[in-house]
C-alpha cells in the first residue's frame, strides 16, 4: 500500500468508528463545556470587572489542552480492544503512515471540539468572537495541530503502559509547554484585536513544532508500535 | 567500569569534595553586593551543568539503545536519567535559597529557572514511564523515544520561555562571566571538575547497580520456569 493511501485509509477508519460511536467527541466535548463553566464560576467577569481578553486566552488554551488529551487517550485506547494495537502493527504499511493517520484524525477531533466550544465560550463570556475569528482560527488550528503531533507519539507510548490514563497528561503536559505558551501569548493579541503582523511570528513558531515533532514521529513511531 | 577504577575515582571525588567546600567556605573572599549567600553559586551551576550533561547522556545512549538493541545502553540511560532528576532537583534546591536575599523572591517564572523546572518534569515522567511498562524490552524501547524527544524538545521550551516571559532584568551572569576574581574562577573551576567527576562516579556506581539488577532479574526469571 503506498504511504499516503495508508495514512488516509487509517484516518478514514479512525473517523468512521467516530462518526459512529461518537464516544471521543462526545465526552472531549462536554469535558470543554463544564472546563468553561467551572472557569465562569472561579473568575466573575461581572463583579470582578475582567475582560475577557485579560483571561479568555488563558481560559480558551486549558479548554484546548485538557479536551485534546481526552480525544488523543481516546484515539489509542480504542486501538486496545481486541488487540487491535497488534493489527495495526502488523498492517502491511509503513509504520510512519499509521503514525500520520492516527496524527489527521486527532487533528480534526481536536479541531472539531473547538468549532463548537468557540461560539460557546462567546455566549458565556460574551466576546465579539466575529471580529476576532480569522485569527483566531488560525492560532487554534496551527497550535492544535502542533499539539496534537506530539501528542499523537505519546499517547501511542502511554497506551503500551499499565495506567495509560494517568501517564498521557505527565509525559504531555511539560513537553508541550512551547505551544502552550505561544498558543496563549498570540490568543491574548489576537483577542485584544491585533493585527496578525504582531503574532505571527509565534503562529510561524507553534507551526515549526508541529513540524519538528512530526518528523520525530515519523521516525520514532516504528519503535513505538513494535511488540 | 572496573572496581578498581571506580574505588579510585571514589577516594579523588572524595578528596575533591573536601577540597572544594575549603575553598568555597574559607578562600574564597565574600561577594561585594550579594554577600556570603553567593558562594551556593559554586554549588548551583555546577549542578545545573552536570543535569544538563546527564541529560545529554539519556538522549546518546537512548539513540544507542534503539539502534544497538543492547540492553547495556538502556541501563546507562536510565542512570543518567535518575541522576540527571537528581541534579536537577538540587537546581531548583539550591536556586531559591540563592533567590531569596538576592532577587527578594523564592521563585521567579524567569526562562532559565522555568526551563529547568519543565526539564525536571520532562525526566520525571520519563522515570514514571519505565516504572508503568508492561516488560523489560517495551520499558527500554518507550522510555528511549521518550529520552530523544526530551532532550529535543529543551532548547525549545527554552525559547519558548524566553518568548514568554521577555528578558529577565537581572540574570545569573552578574555573579559570574567577566567579572569574576581569578580566585573565584578558579574555585568555580575546582567545583566544576569535582561535580563532574561525582556524576562519572555515581554514574558507574549506578550502571554496576542496573546490570546487576538485570541479573537478578535474568535469575529469578529462569528459576520461575518450571522443571527448570
Amino acid at each position: 500500500m503506498r504511504a499516503h493511501s495508508a495514512t488516509l485509509t487509517i484516518c478514514g477508519k479512525d473517523l468512521r468508528q467516530e462518526l459512529r460511536t461518537r464516544e471521543s467527541f462526545t465526552s472531549a466535548f462536554f469535558f470543554s463545556l463544564l472546563i468553561q463553566i467551572v472557569f465562569s464560576f472561579s473568575f466573575d467577569f461581572q463583579s470582578l470587572g475582567l475582560g475577557f481578553e485579560d483571561v479568555g486566552a488563558g481560559i480558551l488554551w486549558i479548554t484546548l489542552t485538557f479536551s485534546a488529551i481526552l480525544s488523543l487517550q481516546n484515539s489509542f485506547l480504542i486501538e486496545r480492544e481486541k488487540n487491535c494495537l497488534a493489527g495495526l502493527a502488523l498492517c502491511p504499511c509503513d509504520p510512519s503512515a499509521v503514525f500520520l493517520g492516527k496524527f489527521l484524525a486527532n487533528s480534526l477531533f481536536v479541531l472539531a471540539v473547538q468549532v463548537l466550544i468557540l461560539p460557546i465560550s462567546s455566549l458565556f463570556f460574551g466576546y465579539d468572537l466575529l471580529r476576532v475569528l480569522p485569527g483566531l482560527c488560525l492560532v487554534v488550528t496551527v497550535n492544535a495541530v502542533g499539539f496534537s503531533a506530539l501528542g499523537t507519539l505519546f499517547a501511542a507510548i502511554s497506551v503500551r503502559t499499565r495506567r495509560s490514563e494517568l501517564l498521557l497528561p505527565l509525559l504531555l503536559l511539560p513537553a508541550a509547554t512551547p505551544v502552550v505558551i505561544w498558543g496563549v501569548k498570540a490568543t491574548r493579541l489576537c483577542l485584544a484585536g491585533r493585527p496578525l503582523d504582531s503574532y505571527g511570528y509565534l503562529v510561524a513558531l507553534s507551526a515549526c513544532f508541529g513540524v519538528i515533532f512530526t518528523v520525530a514521529g515519523v521516525l520514532l513511531f516504528d519503535y513505538v508500535m513494535e511488540e | 567500569m572496573h572496581r578498581g577504577l571506580e574505588l579510585a575515582l571514589f577516594f579523588l571525588v572524595a578528596a575533591l569534595m573536601i577540597l572544594s567546600l575549603y575553598c568555597v567556605f574559607q578562600v574564597v573572599p565574600n561577594e561585594v553586593t550579594m554577600g556570603a549567600v553567593q558562594r551556593i553559586f559554586y554549588f548551583h551551576v555546577p549542578s545545573a551543568w552536570v543535569a544538563f550533561l546527564a541529560f545529554f547522556v539519556v538522549f546518546v545512549s537512548s539513540m544507542l539503545y534503539l539502534a544497538t538493541r543492547r540492553l547495556l545502553w538502556d541501563v546507562v540511560a536510565n542512570a543518567a536519567a535518575e541522576l540527571g532528576v537528581l541534579f536537577c532537583g538540587i537546581v531548583l534546591f539550591t536556586g531559591p535559597i540563592w533567590a531569596r536575599p538576592v532577587w527578594g523572591t523564592w521563585w521567579t517564572w524567569e526562562a532559565r529557572l522555568t526551563t529547568t523546572l519543565v526539564l525536571e518534569m520532562v525526566f520525571l515522567a520519563y522515570l514514571v514511564l519505565r516504572t508503568q511498562a508492561e516488560n523489560r524490552a517495551q520499558a527500554a524501547r518507550l522510555s528511549a523515544v521518550v529520552g530523544i524527544v526530551g532532550f529535543l524538545d529543551v532548547p525549545i521550551i527554552y525559547y519558548s520561555v524566553q518568548i514568554w516571559r521577555g528578558h529577565h532584568p537581572i540574570v545569573f551572569k552578574s555573579s559570574g562571566g567577566q567579572g569574576l576574581e581569578p580566585i573565584m574562577l578558579k574555585t568555580f573551576m575546582l567545583c566544576m571538575t569535582t561535580f563532574t567527576l561525582l556524576f562519572l562516579l555515581l554514574l558507574a556506581m549506578r550502571i554496576r547497580l542496573g546490570l546487576l539488577q538485570e541479573w537478578v532479574a535474568e535469575l529469578k526469571e529462569q528459576d520461575s520456569i518450571p522443571g527448570a
